[in-house]
């Protein structure tokens, strides 16, 4: 657990929202993460092939391809599918959640419904850090 | 001695006259009256010196009944003719005395010689004789026979029993009116009795008369009545067939081998299939191969589709199978489809089944429509929401520098209202999805005793906040685990708690205690805060209430707090209750099982979600 704490872990934001992905990106900056952020599906599997992330946060309503076919992806692709993926929407309803879930996400977090404080913390759960 | 003699033989005649009962009066030639008897005098009322020399004829009116005897015809005038005067047979003769008294008399005259004064006279001698009483007696006897004969019809009349006359009473009493009058009241009572009895006959003849045609009338009008009844029936007959066969949902009658009794247009329509072609047929699974039955084979055994969803036990009150599934020939159509067993049919021993077709595809097309469009309105409201929130958490933190203490104020109070916020759209997304049967629970075991010690102590610094005390009170100690939705159900706990907060003033306690009843655990979130008025209790979790005495409050709400919570828990198999006096306090307690098998199955809560 310690050697975890002194690697830096890349997380990648794959969010549409300008403001949301900021203020994202600067919380986890804070938290000391490595933080890239992508607007789309194309820019989030760019930044993906050229380097692999720790975890993905992935928005499901995004222009073009959504989040669940992102996801789909992701856990299709035989060198990504062992990334963790932390569904942060604000679909919330009960299929959406059974949805992601069953498609191989990690964790659903209703942004509206959670503080930057409370997401990082699931995030460093997720990743076994402190 | 011929001297004396006429007067001796004068006197003798007169002493001797004198003692006859009749009135004897002599009379002239001139027909002047020349000698009388006393009795004559006294029968006719005059002296004897008031009669001597006056004309017999002139002084004495006489009559034959009531009618005067006419000149020429009277006594002396006849007899002087030297006529012998006599009373005609049948006649009554009479006399007018002075007194004004005319009586019957016998009366005889006839011409005589006399000696006068030596010399001989013509004339004539009257003798009569008063018959008042003859006459009267005869009267009598006359009267009497008239009246007798008067009678006897009408007693033999009476006798045979025929009253319908009556005794004419004679103008004048006489001896026998008393008699008539008694006849004719006998008459009268007996005509009554008689007219009593007919009458009494005539009003049982009437009742039965009356009876007769009453039944009669009644009879007639039964027949009417089912005559009409009969049309009324085939009419009815015709009208519900016309009905079935107009139905916008498809109406599939089996009987107990699965035979197609009857189908309807909307039936053969929803089903791309023609009555000619399945009526009397008998549908088998093995049916399902055949395109064109596909759906109907479908519809007769719903298990063997992929896509069957059973929904209510009860429909309408009426205990029915109702089952939701998906076909694709025709066309692709959702259905709903009702099952009801027909006891006692016409068709089959065992009865029949009847199917109720209803195409949902509009509905599930809408109902999905507002699933996505709930979606949309959540992520489009909760993005700029949680914007906001993230940014506001943000400066508190000091991740954009320190700030102020009124700075920190300022931004903290923008973050509770934000919440406040959050927590409203979450509440109307939440009351949509109950409404729409789509709340989507996820029933798992989980501790709950751990959620709820969690929950009070979260809650605990927002209490101190309005210096009122948050206590959990543990009645149970350790809970196994147990089936439930935790999410959930800590929506409905933490309701109840914010609620608790929200309404006790300063100084105030509030205590949330866990306690285990059989098969049921049980919270009790309890506070001396301002009460609910009892008469509005009852409307406590309706959607969009709140209370009059909370209203005026600077505190928001939205009144969907409990509305939710009430549904949340009455999905677990639940109960919620309230206790409240106002300005006392409030307690809201419930159940929930612990049971996995108390939950009740999706399909019988989706109705009493509808409250």
């Amino acid at each position: 657990m310690e050697e975890n704490n002194l690697i830096v872990k890349k997380a990648l934001v794959v969010e549409d929202d300008p403001l949301l992905s900021s203020l994202l990106a600067r919380k986890l900056l804070s938290e000391r993460f490595q933080v890239r952020a992508a607007a789309d599906a194309p820019a989030a599997f760019a930044a993906l092939e050229r380097e692999k992330s720790d975890i993905v946060l992935l928005d499901l309503i995004l222009p073009g391809m959504d989040g669940f076919e992102i996801l789909t992806r992701l856990k299709a692709d035989q060198n990504l599918r062992s990334i963790p993926v932390l569904i942060l929407s604000n679909l919330g309803q009960q299929e959406d959640v059974d949805r992601a879930m069953s498609l191989g996400a990690e964790g659903f977090m209703i942004k509206a419904n959670f503080t930057l404080d409370e997401i990082v913390q699931r995030v460093k759960e997720i990743l076994n850090v402190e | 001695m011929d001297q004396t003699s006429p007067q001796v033989t004068d006197v003798n005649i007169n002493v001797l006259l004198s003692f006859i009962a009749e009135g004897l009066i002599m009379f002239d030639a001139d027909g002047r009256i020349t000698m009388l008897n006393p009795h004559a005098s006294l029968l006719l009322d005059y002296t004897a010196g008031e009669l001597i020399g006056k004309s017999l004829d002139e002084l004495v009116p006489v009559y034959f009944g009531d009618v005067v005897v006419p000149e020429g015809q009277r006594i002396a005038e006849q007899v002087l003719r030297g006529e012998v005067f006599t009373i005609p047979n049948g006649k009554t003769f009479c006399f007018h005395s002075r007194g004004d008294r005319k009586f019957p008399v016998f009366a005889s005259a006839k011409p005589i010689c006399f000696f006068k004064d030596g010399k001989e006279i013509a004339g004539g001698v009257l003798v009569f004789r008063d018959i008042t009483v003859e006459k009267e007696l005869e009267q009598y006897k006359v009267n009497t026979a008239n009246t007798l004969s008067q009678l006897t019809p009408v007693l033999q009349r009476a006798a045979t029993g025929d009253f319908t006359f009556n005794l004419e009473l004679p103008e004048e009493e006489n001896e026998f009116t008393e008699l008539l009058v008694g006849l004719r009241l006998m008459l009268d009572d007996l005509r009554e009795l008689d007219l009593a009895r007919e009458k009494n006959e005539q009003e049982k003849i009437g009742v039965l008369e009356e009876k007769r045609v009453l039944t009669e009338k009644y009879s007639k009008e039964l027949e009417q009545d089912v005559e009409r009844k009969t049309r009324e029936l085939i009419g009815v007959n015709k009208h519900i067939e016309t009905i079935i066969e107009n139905l916008t949902n498809g109406l599939i009658e089996y009987d107990d081998s699965s035979q197609v009794v009857r189908l309807n247009k909307a039936a053969e329509s929803m089903l791309g299939i023609e009555k000619e072609q399945v009526v009397g047929k008998q549908i088998t699974k093995g049916n399902i191969d055949s395109a064109n039955l596909n759906s109907l084979v479908l519809v007769t055994f719903p298990e063997l589709s992929e896509s069957v969803r059973r929904v209510s036990q009860e429909v309408s009150g009426i205990d029915a199978d109702v089952c939701e599934l998906t076909i694709s020939y025709p066309i692709e159509r959702d259905l709903q489809i009702s099952t009801v067993s027909l006891v006692g049919s016409e068709h089959g021993k065992g009865g029949g089944k009847l199917k109720v077709i209803r195409d949902i595809t509009r509905e599930k097309l809408i109902s999905r429509s507002k699933s996505e469009f709930i979606s949309i309105a959540a992520h489009q409201l909760r993005t700029p929401l949680s914007a906001i929130k993230w940014a506001l958490s943000l400066l508190q933190k000091g991740n954009f520098g320190l700030l102020q203490e009124s700075q920190l104020d300022v931004v903290t109070q923008a973050f509770e209202t934000n919440e406040k916020m959050i927590s409203l759209v979450n509440d109307l997304l939440n009351v949509a999805r109950i409404e729409d049967g789509r709340f989507g629970y996820d029933f798992k075991k989980a501790d709950f005793r751990d959620m709820v010690t969690r929950l009070v102590s979260v809650s605990v610094p927002r209490a101190r906040g309005k210096y009122t005390q948050l206590v959990f009170v543990d009645q149970v100690g350790e809970v196994m685990p147990f089936v439930y939705d935790q999410s959930k159900l800590s929506v409905a706990l933490q309701n109840l708690i914010d609620n608790a907060i929200k309404y006790t003033s300063g100084g105030g306690m509030i205590e949330v205690i866990l306690s285990r009843h059989d098969r049921f655990a049980q919270v009790e979130v309890r506070d001396t805060g301002m009460g609910i008025p009892r008469h509005q209790i009852d409307r406590l979790f309706t959607k969009f209430f709140r209370a009059e005495n909370v209203a005026q409050l600077p505190f928001s709400g939205s009144g969907l707090g409990l509305f939710i919570t009430r549904n949340i828990i009455v999905r677990h198999g639940g109960k919620i209750e309230v206790h409240s006096e106002e300005g006392k306090g409030t307690s809201f307690v419930f159940t929930i099982p612990m049971d996995e098998a108390l939950i009740p199955a999706k399909e019988e809560i989706a109705a009493s979600l509808y409250m």
